[in-house]
């Protein structure tokens, strides 16, 4: 399964999930807890997708030439649960926490030269591209600490804020870990659950694609990221069932020898008479 | 056959059945995918070991880096992807011998996904080359870390780890995991540590696979058997042959290594007909979608 993490504005209506009650058929054990440090993730986006997360500023940013917008979350979570999506009626896992996200646009060059946080502060040290940023503090009580009030003096991006993000992130986890307890999660990310109930159509189909993607020579791997790109009959290939296949045949992981080229073969001219 | 999948930690109560694999789900009945079993409290780990392994996209999402995937579009170049895997497992064999999980395998330890372009692909690519390309700022890299288990925090070398974390992957990056290294080594021999291990691979036996998706009509059926007898079954349907015909023809010896039983519970499970009722339009097309299945790769 494969969890795309996509991060949420908690106070956006359209990112609004309902956590589904505990005694629902449908419940997250605790067997996954979390790290309890701090977690740093980024996301590249464009504007509409910094607007949505409720980074106003951005906006100001619209029309300028090769801009690039990053989002650095430092945040520590308190742990995952289920939810519902209200319209759709779909299943997310959700994530919570405290923390802080960091908007930055980046402008005047190239993605390559400005890939990473680190570059961008490079260079606009350098004067070579402009930087703009904006900083939102997420979890109720947090805002008010002294230990974030460096943040929000920052002006750019620079080898300087980085210095000051990378020290405000350590005093998060050192406050975290002290009163965390004292702190009210805001939603910050979801993940949709990408896999179904068991379904006697979805089993025949991935019980055909298995050796006919073996049959081709295709590694699982292969054939699972081509399938990807093809909607009519990637939505019922079970991964997980195409990979017991691929194991059944002595595939594995690595491309199919001449041997289960052969026994695919043989599956798959079954009937054909 | 024994199979290892990896999955992502989650476990969950789903439509009543207590325990699920949810990275399992539709790979057999619900029922059939529970693992009860938990590592014990003081449980021995296997030692720390560092892999580097290069891996793709979904290798990237898999351990739940989503950055990486607007990265690679962004930076229309080609882009590398490794996996750095610096953990502690321990594999336990599941209580419930009705599930298709054989064991499962819980890790502690830290993930970190690097991501890199303009790397000089002349030289062997591993984690120091990388690094070192990084630190002469010959190649663009960028890393982010993952944290499997809890109770980590403990080891103080982490902490910079994290925070530098979407920084540039450099020749410093590696001091730094040496030193997380020998934290988790002194965490794991001191019995006084607690640390919660997730779960990150099971062990799936594709013969119970097969049971537990035919309803174990067949005694000690294999799934290369499955596999042939849901495709015999496919074929024929699609050629308009009746069930009664179809079970008929492999008891004349017409379907080497398919089983009469399946091929009727085929007929019966997907397409909703038995004996010699004829196959309609309708069903035909079920059949021929089946076997359009990979044709397109």
């Amino acid at each position: 399964m494969t969890l795309v993490w996509r991060p949420i504005n908690p106070q956006h209506p359209a990112h609004r999930r309902k956590p589904l009650p505990a005694a629902t058929p449908c419940a997250l054990l605790t067997s996954a807890p979390q790290y309890v440090g701090v977690n740093i993730s980024t996301y590249y986006f464009d504007l509409q997708g910094m607007l949505d997360l409720d980074f106003k500023g951005m906006a100001q940013y619209k029309g300028k030439l090769n801009v690039a917008f990053f989002m650095l979350e430092v945040a520590c979570y308190t742990g995952d649960i289920l939810v519902e999506d209200v319209r759709t009626h779909e299943i997310f896992i959700q994530r919570q926490g405290v923390g802080f996200r960091i908007a930055v646009a980046n402008w005047g060059v190239a993605f390559s030269t400005s890939a990473t946080l680190a570059a961008v502060a490079a260079n606009a040290e350098l004067n070579i591209s402009q930087t703009g940023i904006e900083v939102q503090i997420v979890g109720a009580g947090l805002e008010t600490l002294p230990i974030l009030a460096p943040l929000s003096q920052m002006s750019g991006l620079s080898a300087q804020s980085l210095q000051t993000i990378s020290q405000c992130a350590m005093a998060l986890a050192d406050y975290f870990e002290q009163n965390g307890s004292g702190l009210t999660p805001a939603a910050l990310a979801v993940a949709p659950i990408p896999v179904g109930d068991f379904n006697q159509f979805n089993c025949f189909y991935s019980g055909q694609f298995g050796p006919e993607a073996i049959y081709r020579g295709k590694s699982l791997a292969d054939a699972l990221t081509e399938e990807a790109q093809y909607p009519q009959g990637n939505s019922y290939v079970v991964p997980s069932f195409a990979r017991a296949v691929y194991g059944e045949l002595n595939v594995g992981d690595g491309t199919p020898d001449p041997d289960a080229h052969a026994l695919a073969g043989q599956i798959l001219a079954e009937g054909r008479f | 056959m024994k199979v290892s999948v990896p999955v992502s930690p989650y476990i969950a109560t789903f439509a009543g059945v207590e325990d699920v694999v949810l990275s399992l789900l539709g790979l057999a009945p619900t029922a059939s995918l529970s693992l009860p079993a938990r590592p014990p409290a003081g449980v021995k780990y296997s030692h720390v070991t560092l892999e580097l392994q290069q891996t793709d996209v979904q290798g990237m999402l898999d351990i739940g880096i989503s950055g990486a995937v607007t990265f690679a579009a962004q930076a229309k170049a080609q882009t590398f992807f490794f996996l750095s895997d610096l953990s502690a497992w321990v594999t336990i064999p599941n209580t419930d011998p009705t599930s298709v999980i054989v064991d499962a395998t819980f890790s502690v330890g830290v993930r970190i996904g690097i991501f890199a372009f303009n790397l000089d692909t002349s030289m062997k690519l591993d984690a120091e080359t990388v690094a070192a390309q990084a630190t002469v700022k010959q190649a663009i890299t960028a890393y982010q870390a993952v944290v499997l288990g809890a109770g980590l925090e403990a080891i103080d070398a982490m902490k910079p780890l994290i925070t530098n974390s979407t920084g540039p992957f450099r020749v410093e990056t590696l001091q730094t995991i040496g030193a997380v290294r020998a934290g988790l080594e002194a965490l794991l021999a001191d019995p006084a540590t607690s640390l919660t291990p997730v779960l990150t691979s099971v062990t799936v036996d594709t013969a119970k696979v097969a049971q537990a998706v035919t309803n174990n009509i067949v005694a000690g059926l294999d799934l290369t058997t499955l596999l042939k007898s849901h495709t015999f079954a496919m074929e024929r349907a699609f050629r308009s042959v009746p069930a009664q015909t179809a079970v008929e023809e492999v008891n004349a010896g017409k379907g080497p290594g398919v089983t009469a039983p399946l091929v009727a519970q085929a007929y019966q499970d997907l397409l909703g007909l038995s004996g010699m009722q004829p196959v309609p339009p309708d069903k035909q097309q079920i059949a021929a979608n089946v076997l359009s299945a990979g044709r397109n790769l």
